[in-house]
C-alpha cells in the first residue's frame, strides 16, 4: 500500500517534468505530437495523484498505523468524516492535497482550453507542471505522507494513533482547508494564462475572458475558505472573535485582496485595452502571495497559532518563491511594449479612473498587512531584536483604509465610463449621500458615539442606496418598456447583464459583512461565577445555570452545562456550552453555547468549576451584528454565482482611442 | 451555595480541577479593572496562542495575560503610573512585550511604511492619469455651440440608457 502510494507520487513528479519538457519541445521544436503528449501527461499526473490520495485516505479510514502520518493524525475512535479530513490535518497530507488540487485544476484547464488557445497551451502547461513538479518533489523526497514507522530494519505497527487535533474535529474544518486550497491553488491558473499570453504575445482579449472566469471561481473559493475559517474561529476557538490578524489569517487575506483588485481592473483590459501591465502585476501578485501564504503556513517563518510545526521545507519554498518573483519581473519588464495601453483616459472623473484608484487602495491595504506580518521577521534579521505587531496595529491602519474602500464601493457604480459631468454626478450622489448622512445622524442621536462605527454605518447606507437605486431604476425602466411585473423585470435586468448586477450583489454582500464587522465596536464581555440555580443579569439577558453534567464517549470525556436564557421573563433559549477532553491526544477543547440573532449573538464559554465545587465559571459575550457577516457571505456567494452565468445579451466594447490598431464599433449580439 | 456540582463524576471533575485549580484559585472576575485595561491595551499577550493584548485576551486561564493583569493591578495599587508600568515591562522583556512597536527608532518604519505605500500609490495614480489623458483638441466655437445644444439631450439619454440594464456603462 505505502509503496504503491509513494510510487504514484514519484511517477507524478516524473510526469510533471516530462509535461514541462514535452510542451516546450513541442512548441519551440514545432513537434505537435510532443505538445499533445504534454497534455496527456497532465491528465496522467491527475490520475496518479488521485491514486496516491485515495490510498492515503484508505489508510486513514482503515487505521493502517504502520504509516507514520496515519499514526500521527488519526485514531480508531475518530468518526469516518474526521478520519477523511485527517488527509489535510498534517503537513505531508496537506501538501498532497495541494498537489492533487493543482493536478485537478491543471487537467480541467487543459481539457477546456486545449483547442481554444492551441498556441498558448504548451506554455500554460509548462507553468502549471513546473509548480506541480515542485510540490510533488517535496512529497516525494522531503516529506512523504507514506513513510512507515520503523524499528531497526523492520516496519512496525502501533495499536492506535495520536488522533487529530481536537480543534480540527469540527465540520467547518472539514471544508475550510480544501476551500482555501481551491482558492490558493486556483490562482495559478490565471497566472499561467497571463504569463503564457506574454510569452506567446497572444493577440486579442479571448484569453482574458477565460482568465477572468477562472479568477472569479478561485476568488469565490478563497472567499468561502476565509469565511469558513472565520466561522470556525468564532464557534470553535471560544474567544468571541472571528479574526485575530494572525500571520496565517493574513496570508489568506492578501491574495484575496489582490484577486479582488484584479477582478475589477481586468474589466478595463476587456473593455478598453487599458491597464495591461497592472493586470499582469496583480495576477502575478495573487499567485506569489498564495505561495508566500503557503510558505508562511508551512515553514515556521513567522510565529502563528495556525502554522504547521517547523519543517525542513523552508529553503525549498523560499527558493521557489524568489525564482518565481524574478521570472515574473523579467517576463513583464521585457514585454512592456506588448502591454501598451490601447486606449486613452477621457476624464479623471470616470469609471476607468475610479477602478485604478480603488485598486491602489486595495493594494495599500494588502501592503499594510504584508508589512505587519513580515516586519517582525525583518526586524529580527536586522537588529536581532524581536518585535510584536498585534491587533492594535492592524486596527489602526486597516480600519481607515477599509472605510475608504467601502466609500469607493458606493462611488464606483455612480461614475460613468469615459466621463461623468458634474451635473450627472450631482444627480447620482444626492440621494445616496443624503441617506448615508441621515442614517449616521439618526444613529448618532440614538446614542451611538463611536466615530468609526458611525462612519461605517453611514457609508453602508450610502452604498446600499446606490446599489438598490441601480436595481430599481433598471427594473422600472424594463417594467415600463416591456410591461412586466417588477420582480420579473429585476430578474430580466440581472440576466441581461449578469456581470454587472451580480457584481452589485457581491458589493451588497460586502456591505452586509462590513456592518457585521462594525458591530465588534460594541462587544460586551464579562466573566461570571454561577452556582446551580443561580441567575445573573448580562446585557438584557437573565441567565440561569440549570445543570452541569458530565459523560464520555469513545473519543472524549465532557462536562456539559445548561443555561436558561430569559428576556423580559420569557425563556428565549437554552444554551449548552461544554468542555471536552479528547482521550487520544489528551487535549482539551471547549464548545461554546451560542444564541444567534440578527441584532446580536449571545456567546457563552464554560470555563470550568471553582476548586471548592460550589460554582462554575462562565464567560459571557454580547456580540452585536455578527450574523450579518455570515448573511453577507451568502449574498456574496449568490452574486458571484450570478456573475458566472452568461448574460442574455453579449456586448462588445469599442476602444475610446486605439493606438496602432483599427477601432471597432460597439455591437450588441443577442 | 448549592453543592450539587459535587455530584458530578469524580473522574471528570478531577481532570478539570487539576487543570484549573491553580488558575481559579484567584477569582478570575476580580482582576480586570478599567485601569488594568488601560495599561493592558499597550501590552501584547505573549501566550503564543492569540494575537490579543493583555487587556483583550479572552482566555480565562491565559498563562501570560492573567498574571500580567494581576501584576499591573498590584503596581497600580502601589501608585506606579501607567507609563512606568509599561516601561518596567519593556525593560524586562524588550519591545516585544508591546502590542505594537513604538513610533521611534526602527519601530517608526512600522507606522510610516503603509503611509509611504499609499503615497506611492497616489503618485502612480496621478502619473497614470497624466500619461493616459489624450491631448486636448481645439474645439471651435461652432463645435462648442453644437455641443452645448445637445449636451442636455445627451445627459438625458445616457441616464435613460443607464437605467435600462445596458452595457457596463449603460450605453449600448
Amino acid at each position: 500500500m505505502e509503496n504503491l502510494g509513494a510510487l504514484a507520487i514519484l511517477l507524478a513528479f516524473c510526469l510533471s517534468l516530462f509535461a514541462v519538457a514535452a510542451s516546450l519541445a513541442g512548441k519551440y521544436g514545432r513537434r505537435p505530437f510532443l505538445a499533445v503528449s504534454g497534455e496527456r501527461a497532465v491528465y496522467s499526473v491527475w490520475v496518479l495523484l488521485t491514486v496516491a490520495a485515495g490510498l492515503l485516505v484508505y489508510s486513514l479510514i482503515t487505521g493502517d498505523f504502520r504509516i507514520a502520518y496515519v499514526q500521527a493524525h488519526s485514531d480508531r475512535a475518530m468518526s469516518p468524516l474526521y478520519k477523511f479530513t485527517a488527509w489535510w490535518g498534517g503537513q505531508e497530507g496537506s501538501l498532497l492535497l495541494w498537489s492533487w488540487i493543482l493536478a485537478s485544476y491543471s487537467a480541467v484547464a487543459v481539457w477546456t482550453s486545449r483547442r481554444k488557445f492551441r498556441n498558448m497551451m504548451p506554455i500554460v502547461i509548462a507553468i502549471l507542471m513546473t509548480t506541480q513538479a515542485f510540490f510533488t518533489g517535496l512529497i516525494t523526497f522531503v516529506l512523504s505522507p507514506f513513510h512507515v514507522l520503523m524499528a531497526g530494519n523492520g516496519i512496525i505497527s502501533v495499536p492506535d494513533g495520536r488522533g487529530l487535533d481536537p480543534l480540527l474535529q469540527w465540520w467547518t474544518m472539514a471544508i475550510h482547508p480544501p476551500m482555501l486550497y481551491l482558492g490558493y491553488v486556483g490562482s495559478i491558473v490565471p497566472f499561467a494564462f497571463a504569463m503564457a499570453s506574454l510569452v506567446t504575445r497572444q493577440p486579442g482579449e479571448g484569453w482574458i475572458h477565460t482568465t477572468r472566469r477562472w479568477a472569479i471561481v478561485t476568488w469565490l473559493f478563497q472567499t468561502t475558505g476565509i469565511t469558513l475559517g472565520m466561522g470556525w474561529a468564532y464557534t470553535v476557538l471560544s474567544w468571541g472573535g472571528y479574526w485575530g490578524w494572525d500571520p496565517v489569517e493574513n496570508a489568506s487575506l492578501m491574495p484575496w485582496i489582490t484577486a479582488t483588485a484584479f477582478l475589477h481592473s481586468v474589466m478595463m483590459q476587456e473593455k478598453k485595452g487599458m491597464m495591461k501591465i497592472w493586470n499582469m502585476v496583480l495576477v502575478s501578485a495573487t499567485f506569489l502571495l498564495s505561495i508566500l501564504g503557503t510558505t508562511l503556513t508551512r515553514t515556521g517563518l513567522v510565529a502563528s497559532v495556525h502554522a504547521f510545526a517547523q519543517s525542513p521545507i523552508k529553503p525549498y519554498f523560499t527558493t521557489f518563491l524568489l525564482t518565481a518573483l524574478v521570472l515574473v519581473i523579467v517576463a513583464i519588464s521585457t514585454n512592456l511594449k506588448f502591454l501598451k495601453s490601447e486606449s486613452k483616459l477621457e476624464s479623471v472623473v470616470s469609471r476607468e479612473s475610479s477602478f485604478l484608484f480603488n485598486n491602489l487602495i486595495l493594494l495599500a491595504s494588502c501592503f499594510a498587512i504584508l508589512w505587519g506580518t513580515l516586519f517582525p521577521v525583518i526586524m529580527e534579521a536586522l537588529t536581532n531584536e524581536k518585535e510584536t505587531i498585534d491587533t492594535p496595529y492592524y486596527l489602526r491602519v486597516e480600519v481607515p483604509i477599509a472605510l475608504f474602500l467601502l466609500f469607493l464601493t458606493g462611488v464606483g457604480p455612480l461614475i460613468a465610463w469615459r466621463k461623468s459631468s458634474l451635473d450627472s454626478l450631482r444627480r447620482a450622489f444626492l440621494v445616496p449621500t443624503l441617506v448615508g448622512i441621515a442614517v449616521a445622524a439618526g444613529l448618532g442621536f440614538g446614542g451611538i458615539h463611536h466615530i468609526a462605527a458611525l462612519t461605517a454605518f453611514g457609508l453602508a447606507a450610502f452604498v446600499t442606496t446606490t446599489i438598490l437605486r441601480e436595481f430599481w431604476k433598471g427594473s422600472r425602466s424594463i417594467q415600463t418598456k416591456e410591461s412586466m411585473p417588477l420582480p420579473k423585470a429585476a430578474f430580466e435586468l440581472t440576466w441581461r447583464n449578469t456581470r454587472r448586477y451580480g457584481g452589485y450583489l457581491v458589493h451588497l454582500g460586502i456591505v452586509a459583512m462590513f456592518v457585521g464587522f462594525t458591530g465588534s465596536a460594541f462587544n460586551l464581555h464579562v466573566v461570571q461565577n454561577l452556582g446551580l440555580g443561580q441567575t445573573t443579569r448580562f446585557g438584557h439577558y437573565d441567565i440561569k445555570l440549570s445543570s452541569v453534567n458530565d459523560g464520555s464517549n469513545d473519543n472524549y470525556e465532557f462536562s456539559h452545562a445548561a443555561l436558561e436564557i430569559r428576556r423580559h421573563g420569557r425563556q428565549i433559549a437554552l444554551l449548552e456550552p461544554e468542555i471536552r477532553l479528547y482521550k487520544a491526544s489528551q487535549s482539551q477543547n471547549t464548545i461554546v453555547g451560542l444564541r444567534r440573532a440578527l441584532n446580536e449573538d449571545l456567546y457563552v464559554v464554560y470555563s470550568g468549576v471553582l476548586p471548592d465545587g460550589s460554582k462554575a465559571t462562565f464567560q459571557f459575550y454580547q456580540l452585536p451584528l455578527v450574523s450579518w457577516i455570515w448573511i453577507g457571505f451568502w449574498i456574496v456567494l449568490f452574486g458571484t454565482l450570478i456573475c458566472l452565468v452568461p448574460s442574455k445579451v453579449r456586448y462588445q466594447y469599442a476602444r475610446t482611442e486605439v493606438v496602432g490598431i483599427a477601432s471597432k464599433p460597439a455591437t450588441v449580439q443577442s | 451555595m448549592p453543592v450539587s456540582l459535587r455530584r458530578c463524576s469524580l473522574r471528570l471533575v478531577a481532570t478539570f480541577f487539576l487543570s484549573f485549580a491553580c488558575l481559579l484559585a484567584q477569582d478570575p472576575t476580580s482582576v480586570m479593572t478599567p485601569g488594568v485595561a488601560r495599561v493592558g491595551d499597550h501590552l501584547a499577550c505573549r501566550c503564543g496562542v492569540c494575537r490579543n493584548t493583555v487587556a483583550t485576551c479572552p482566555m480565562l486561564h491565559c498563562e501570560y495575560s492573567g498574571p500580567m493583569r494581576a501584576r499591573i493591578k498590584g503596581m497600580q495599587d502601589q501608585g506606579v503610573t501607567d507609563q512606568n508600568i509599561i516601561k518596567t515591562v519593556v525593560k524586562e522583556q524588550g519591545v516585544v512585550a508591546l502590542a505594537a512597536p513604538p513610533a521611534e527608532g526602527w519601530g517608526l518604519f512600522t507606522w510610516v511604511m503603509p503611509g509611504v505605500a499609499l503615497l506611492l500609490g497616489f503618485l502612480v495614480y496621478s502619473w497614470w492619469v497624466r500619461r493616459n489623458r489624450p491631448e486636448p483638441k481645439a474645439v471651435s466655437d461652432a463645435d462648442r455651440a453644437l455641443l452645448d445644444r445637445f449636451r442636455g439631450q445627451i445627459e438625458t439619454e445616457m441616464g435613460e440608457s443607464d437605467t435600462a440594464g445596458g452595457g457596463p456603462n449603460g450605453k449600448k
